[in-house]
């Protein structure tokens, strides 16, 4: 792939119920406020992708409702209706084609105005999954039963990824769950998909996301011209697995390790645990926290290799498919301020990981 | 696989419930049709003018900062008919049918706002004749759309 970069991100702060903005203000929002941060204007945007759920916006071809607010009337634009790291692929497809030199993602989601578990539930097979009642909560609450019986790692260490994951938060002011729990007090406290309880499993919110890509040779003048580094996306790599939750183990990390190693190949990456410096990945539950770790070819341990989910990650903010979009913007923001050279951002679609995405951004 | 004889079907209908937020622009609509108003968005950039008020100028897409008001009457520009039967999504129940709808450009405003009109007849309209909106009773008016009853034939334009 011809390289491009991202000039830059933005995100909403996210919270359970934004009554203030509907939708398209929260796209709004983050797009006035990409626009301030790198100094660009709408008439320089050469093409625009939006990423939004039908089902989660109550609107067919939801997209059609955003495009005025992110600035996309008479603009060549699309869609992913996927998580929104998997627009990046879509965005950087645009930009190597040659025919633009910028190109606006903008994610949107308001949890608050649907019913999150019922919209998933219309996702599962009507004849045979649905009437069991299973939801998106359900799914997750298998999957931990099935990565537990693993026996690679104790029940106390799910629970403590959790109590991490509210610690760090603590330092993100985007976040929308913070907190200072321990282990044992979020085991003991409500459960939500058993075996796994509150906080252990990531909110709903309402949040949007926006990043400006570019070529590399927009982004190298715009760099020179701001006096900021250049942050390359050298690698996108997605792949989807089978629909059925019976037909994956959902104990393992599914096709997440083909997808980390065609990042790293594209990347250039031998040994991740020694050359990413931090990563985000869309943990749902505090299982995915260290599922996905073995996913991407990282240790159990969560202190070896990069810093990993240091914005609390999902299980501290889940704006739906913006979630995605949410992990490669903070990557960004850290390589940025120059918090490493080297990171992996990460979603995913479909019920506990049936599609994964991974970016790897650089700091030239 | 054997024959298969009688494919089944089975029926299935997912209830969806939102519950959407009008935001502030929305909001701000909605409290005019309390007061009887019409309330619009202006742009400072390009001085358009929008209704219902909204925050992105589709002009110019700037932040639209001002509310004005319109005056409660316009053009009809278009009208058809409404004949295929549906729930009103406010109320639950069927809406009567047959009406008409139309999109009427009020004076001022850059674009034109779609709505009920007291006439069930479309052979008794005609684009580009003169509407006013007519308000529920000031007493009656809550602050939702069904403040704004319907656009009738009116003098002015």
């Amino acid at each position: 792939m011809q390289p491009v970069a991202i000039l830059g991100a933005a995100q909403t702060r996210h919270v359970a119920r934004r009554d203030d903005a509907c939708y398209s203000e929260l796209a709004f929002e983050v797009v006035a406020a990409l626009l301030a941060e790198t100094g660009f204007t709408h008439p320089r945007i050469d093409t625009v992708i939006t990423v939004s759920s039908d089902f989660s916006d109550g609107r067919t071809i939801s997209d059609m409702a955003v495009q005025d607010a992110v600035g996309a009337a008479g603009k060549s634009s699309s869609k992913v209706s996927m998580d929104g790291a998997f627009a990046l692929a879509y965005a950087a497809a645009r930009l190597t084609c040659g025919r633009y030199r910028t190109c606006l993602v903008v994610a949107h989601a308001k949890a608050s105005e649907g019913r999150p578990r019922e919209i998933s539930r219309a996702a599962f097979d009507p004849f045979f999954e649905r009437p069991l009642g299973p939801t998106d909560h359900v799914a997750l609450g298998l999957q931990a039963r099935r990565f537990l019986a693993r026996g690679t790692v104790t029940r106390e260490a799910v629970a403590l990824a959790a109590a991490r994951a509210l610690a760090y938060a603590n330092g993100n002011p985007n976040a929308h769950w913070r907190g200072a729990l321990s282990s044992r007090e979020i085991q003991l406290g409500p459960p939500v998909a058993d075996p796994l309880h509150r906080f252990e499993v990531a909110p709903d919110s309402d949040g949007a996301c926006a990043l400006l890509l570019a070529d590399l040779d927009t982004a190298r003048a715009h760099a020179a011209a701001r006096g900021v580094p250049v942050i390359r996306l050298d690698a996108v790599a997605c792949a989807t697995d089978r629909h059925g939750l019976g037909d994956r183990d959902l104990g393992l990390p599914g096709v997440l390790p083909q997808v980390a190693r065609a990042a790293y190949a594209q990347a250039g990456i031998t040994d991740p645990v020694r050359e990413i410096d931090v990563a985000e990945v869309y943990d749902a539950s505090a299982v995915q926290t260290l599922l996905w770790r073995e996913g991407v070819g990282l240790p159990v341990d969560l202190l070896a290799g990069p810093a990993w989910n240091p914005s609390g990650g999902a299980l501290c903010a889940q704006p739906g498919f913006a979630t995605g979009l949410v992990r490669v913007a903070e990557v960004w923001r850290r390589l940025a301020a120059g918090e490493g050279r080297t990171g992996l951002a990460h979603g995913m679609t479909g019920f506990v990981g049936q599609a994964h995405c991974v970016g790897i951004l650089r700091r030239a | 696989m054997s024959d298969l004889k009688a494919p089944i079907a089975v029926r299935c209908t997912p209830e969806l419930v939102y519950n959407y937020a009008a935001g502030r622009y929305g909001s701000l609509f909605l409290q005019g049709l309390k007061e009887g108003r019409i309330l619009a968005s202006r742009c400072r950039r390009c001085a358009r003018t929008l209704v219902p008020p909204r925050l992105a100028c589709t002009g110019c897409f700037g932040a639209m900062e001002d509310a004005v008001e319109l005056e409660p009457r316009g053009e009809l520009l278009a009208f058809t008919l409404v004949a295929f039967p549906f729930l009103d999504p406010f109320t639950g129940i069927q809406r009567p049918i047959p009406y008409c709808y139309g999109m009427v450009r009020f004076a001022g405003a850059d674009n034109t706002f779609q709505y009920f009109l007291s006439e069930k007849d479309p052979a008794k309209l005609r684009v580009g004749q003169p509407v006013r909106a007519v308000f529920r009773a000031a007493a009656e008016r809550v602050g939702e759309m069904a403040d704004l009853l319907y656009f009738e034939p009116g003098i002015g334009g």
